[in-house]
């Protein structure tokens, strides 16, 4: 730092405490209200302090809700999309980047595109599509039978997969890795398959954590393609489960205690992965903007 | 750039076609539909659709209900985005500082990307709430004046105080990423040219980061009406009286519970020129005055 | 850092092979011209050629091909008497030292060494035996298991050669490996280079664009110029006889000075009032390079400026054409005009138009 501590320090230090009190605030309250009985909640408001029925609540939510199994979705749907998008965005990037194709530009076009077009943007049709994922090929006039993938796993992790971030993130990364290890490692005998291997996935290792970061987390607080592609309970994932639990009891005094230890719990996996992998995230969002 | 040594067209077209075949269809495909589907009437429980040219056109641009939720979604864009890109700025050139404080704040601003739209909604709806909330005791003092169930301003607030929160991490990271990444030969230059901390950091670093404000202030213009629906869908369900139907809100409602599909595709191609032109229109306008020869 | 040889490697019992090149051509897709229009040039076994030129002027280009890196389409490269145009890199006998060294970052010392062998599926007992070799013959041995960011720049550049060695070229390849380095670092490692290629006696090819480098490396120094072969010869041709305006104004500190003059009658009439003959009138480049234009008699010439340099001074002088002359002369000089005047024997002729040397036509007395 240049100059000396100022009153410039502490207002920035101010900013600071009143952003990290605004993020923790909200999470805060919601534990706390969980830690309440319905009764209470519903006579005295949001809860600042500690009660003595958090477990309790924790236990109902494990037993009167669908959200341990919807948990084990979100689970399942988020490692599909994170391992995917890896796997699939770290081979376009890499025949993007090194294998020099005269319309590389145009493949890199085509990819790109999703990122503007969202697929909370474009839901209706894309639902149509995954009803029925074999009409293109019914259209081109192949005799094919009808497969839906609505209310599979797989379904609901697809439209994520299908998209160009972790594409475009790790052709960012590629470029920044110097053209002289490939012509070195060709110089050494090395094929594009060897190279591949043997030089750039070991480099690659911290940018496919933060990318896998990244989109784990994605997959897992996705709500409205979720939303609409399970068609029972038991194949929502937690989220979707969660906001069906604030919004679908309108007959009945809402049980706040009970939706906030949901909330509590859905969040718990994510933001326990945060706390542990801080830096690959953060590594990973900063490589969206190269 | 040098040219990669490698050259295998076979091995490309192995590792390019998945992913291409995949955005085929899954993204192109349905967009191409929902670009058909605009032109057919098609009934709610199967059978022929015909051809109607641009009546759905017709229909949906004469609904006032669209124009309605197209104005809010505008309105939220511009609410939401301003304040979720000011408030990651601030945090952002205060966290730049190297304080102590900025060490917590690092860890702790990111932690809201691991809680869903729809998580947080739930919270804030519960926060927000009038009768046990947060702001009971101003309604305590002056009954009614904080009521997000009728009153479609609180409404749009709560939504707007909750996008912020979720949009904190990924807009702070960005900022400060490029705060840091700038030579800090700058701040030297400038504190002999006699420049004070206020000075340098709204005459130097802001100036200086204005390629990153210009990204985040692009995906955030996106990413609001995107991140809406989860927060609309918990805490305001497009209420009261339809004055936070956005449009995303308003084609999943016309879609999936009203069964109309011509609609919310002619809809959903509206939403998709939209945002693409507000892309356009952004990089047209900010492009070529963000960008420094370092 | 002295390279201590107790036997000879196995790579120092081979030499190398000459190198043909012939009629080899490159145009990039999407550029109006050539790179590379037309290059024949033959390369001696053993020998140590530096490619110098300015950015742009092929020479990559060149080493690329040579290498296997980028396709030949026109033209023929022989290694001894192997065609080696259509060849993979790995089948062509021949390794490159990069620029910043190119070591595998993830890779330990030994490994990035070894890695070539591995591919080529060469026996563990005999990589093992010639990693050893080769580190002891560059002095890492005792590093073998660190890894590219725990060494010194000089050792890296070890370890970048070492692993370019151990195969046994015979065509060892250098693409401007000393340009990232400092100053001190680049003197020392040019001279281990140099011991280093006596040694293994491989043919070496070594890009630059560093006239020092490649005064003081090369056996002999083509000169590239547009995908052109300028002049192709020992260092101490290429300085005193320079082929054309180009090598002249390209090599030597402060370079030639270029005097635009003209032949008439059978005279050249020099800046420093003397004449001398030509068999040609016409219009012609005068060379005289800075060192050999003698002081204190002839034509008085104003002084424009003086840089200091130490060892000699370098005076920027206006002959009474108006053009500027360098000279260098000794250290410490005053005064705001000097007397020059040029030897005869120092003098180079060009022609105006194809800048080609037409020493031949001064009739020197």
């Amino acid at each position: 730092m240049i100059e000396t501590r100022t009153s410039f320090d502490r207002i920035c230090m101010g900013i600071l405490w009143l952003g990290i009190l605004f993020i923790l605030a909200p999470l805060w309250i919601a534990l706390m209200t969980a830690s309440h009985s319905a009764v209470d909640v519903m006579r005295s408001g949001l809860a600042w302090y500690p009660g003595p029925h958090l477990v309790e609540n924790v236990i109902r939510v494990f037993t009167d809700t669908r959200i341990p199994v919807q948990m084990f979705n979100s689970l399942v749907v988020a490692l599909m999309t994170a391992v995917g998008i890896c796997i699939l965005s770290f081979c376009t990037a890499f025949a993007l980047v090194f294998l020099n194709l005269r319309f590389g530009w145009l493949v890199f076009a085509t990819i790109f595109g999703t990122i503007l077009l969202p697929v909370d943007i474009r839901v209706v049709p894309t639902y149509q599509v995954m009803s029925n994922i074999m009409e293109p090929f019914a259209a081109l006039g192949l005799p094919v039978s009808q497969i839906s993938l609505v209310n599979t796993h797989i379904g609901l992790a697809l439209p994520a997969i299908a998209h160009g971030t972790g594409t475009f993130m790790l052709r960012q990364f590629f470029r920044t890795v110097p053209m002289d290890l490939a012509r070195a490692a060709r110089m050494d005998g090395a094929g594009a398959l060897r190279f591949m291997w043997d030089v750039l996935l070991p480099l690659s290792r911290p940018a496919l954590a933060a990318l896998f970061v990244l989109m784990f987390l994605g997959g897992w607080t996705n709500y409205l393609w979720p939303l609409v592609a399970s068609s029972t309970a038991d194949m929502q994932t937690a989220v979707v489960g969660l906001a069906r639990l604030a919004t679908d009891g309108d007959s009945r005094a809402p049980d706040f205690p009970l939706m906030m230890a949901a909330a509590s719990t859905v969040s718990l996996i994510p933001l326990t992965l945060i706390a542990v992998l801080q830096r690959f995230l953060v590594r990973g969002m900063a490589l969206t903007e190269k | 750039m040098t040219q990669s040594p490698f050259r295998s067209r076979p091995m490309a077209l192995l590792f390019l076609s998945p992913l291409i075949l995949l955005t085929a269809l899954f993204f192109y495909w349905p967009v191409a539909e929902a670009i058909r589907w605009s032109f057919f009437l098609e009934q709610p429980f199967g059978g022929e659709s015909t051809f109607v040219g641009f009546a759905n056109f017709r229909r949906v641009l004469s609904d006032p209900e669209f124009w309605k939720s197209l104005k809010l979604t505008g309105i939220f864009m511009v609410t939401a985005s301003v304040p979720a890109v000011l408030v990651p700025l601030m945090l952002a050139m205060a966290a730049d500082r190297g304080l102590r404080t900025s060490r917590i704040a690092r860890n702790v601003l990111v932690w809201p990307k691991g809680v869903a739209g729809a998580s947080i909604g739930v919270i804030f709806g519960f926060i927000f709430n009038p009768f046990v909330g947060i702001l009971t005791p101003l309604n305590q003092l002056w009954p009614g004046i904080w009521s997000p169930g009728t009153d479609g301003v609180d409404a749009f607030i709560t939504l707007i105080v909750a996008n912020l929160w979720n949009g904190i991490p990924f807009n702070f990271v960005i900022l400060l990423a490029g705060l840091q990444a700038l030579p800090d030969t700058y701040a030297k230059a400038a504190a002999l040219d006699g420049a004070g901390p206020w000075r340098q950091a709204l005459d130097i670093r802001l100036p200086l980061l204005a390629p990153q404000l210009f990204f985040v202030l692009v995906l955030e213009f996106t990413e609001s009406i995107i991140n809406a629906f989860g927060l609309i869908d918990t805490m305001t369900r497009g209420g009261p009286g339809g004055a936070t139907t956005l449009l995303v809100y308003k084609i999943y409602a016309d879609g999936f519970k009203g069964y109309d599909l011509s609609g919310a595709s002619t809809q959903t191609v509206l939403l998709m020129i939209f945002v693409l032109l507000i892309a356009a229109a952004q990089f047209l306008l900010m492009e070529r005055r963000v960008k420094y020869e370092r | 850092m002295t390279l201590t040889l107790e036997r000879p490697v196995a790579a120092a019992a081979k030499t190398g092979t000459d190198i043909r090149i012939e009629g080899l051509a490159k145009t990039y897709p999407g550029a109006d011209s050539p790179v590379i229009p037309n290059l024949t040039a033959h390369l001696r076994a053993g020998e140590f050629t530096v490619i110098l030129g300015p950015s742009g002027c092929g020479k990559s280009t060149l080493l690329n091909m040579l290498a296997g890196l980028e396709a030949a389409p026109t033209g023929r490269i022989v290694f001894g008497t192997r065609e080696v145009q259509a060849l993979a890199p790995r089948d062509r006998g021949c390794a490159m030292v990069f620029q910043n060294y190119a070591l595998y970052p993830h890779m330990t010392v030994a490994r990035n060494m070894d890695y070539s062998l591995r591919i080529a599926k060469v026996p563990r007992a005999e990589r093992e035996a010639r990693v050893a070799e080769v580190a002891r013959m560059l002095e890492l041995s005792a590093l073998l298991d660190r890894r590219p960011s725990q060494l010194s720049g000089g050792q890296r550049q070890r370890v970048a050669i070492g692993r370019a060695i151990i195969r046994e070229p015979q065509v060892l390849l250098f693409d401007e490996p000393l340009s990232n380095l400092d100053a001190r670092l680049r003197n020392e490692t040019r001279m281990e280079l140099a011991q280093l290629h006596r040694r293994i006696g491989a043919t070496s090819v070594f890009v630059t664009h560093d006239q020092v480098e490649a005064m003081t490396l090369a056996d002999r120094v083509m000169i590239l110029n547009k995908g052109r072969i300028e002049q192709f010869a020992p260092p101490s041709e290429i300085y005193a006889a320079p082929a054309s305006t180009f090598v002249a104004g390209f090599l030597g500190s402060p370079p030639m000075n270029l005097l635009a003059v003209e032949s008439r009658n059978g005279r050249i009439r020099l800046p420093d009032g003397g004449t001398i003959g030509c068999r040609r009138d016409g219009m012609f480049q005068l060379g005289i390079r800075p060192e050999h234009i003698r002081l204190g008699a002839g034509a008085e010439m104003r002084v424009q400026f003086r840089e200091e340099l130490g060892s000699h001074s370098v005076i920027a002088l206006t002959t009474p054409d108006g053009a500027r002359l360098r000279v260098t002369a000794p250290p410490g000089g005053t005064g705001d005009a000097l007397r020059v005047s040029f030897p005869q024997d120092a003098l180079h002729l060009f022609d105006a138009e194809t800048g080609l040397a037409v020493r031949e036509l001064l009739i020197r007395t």
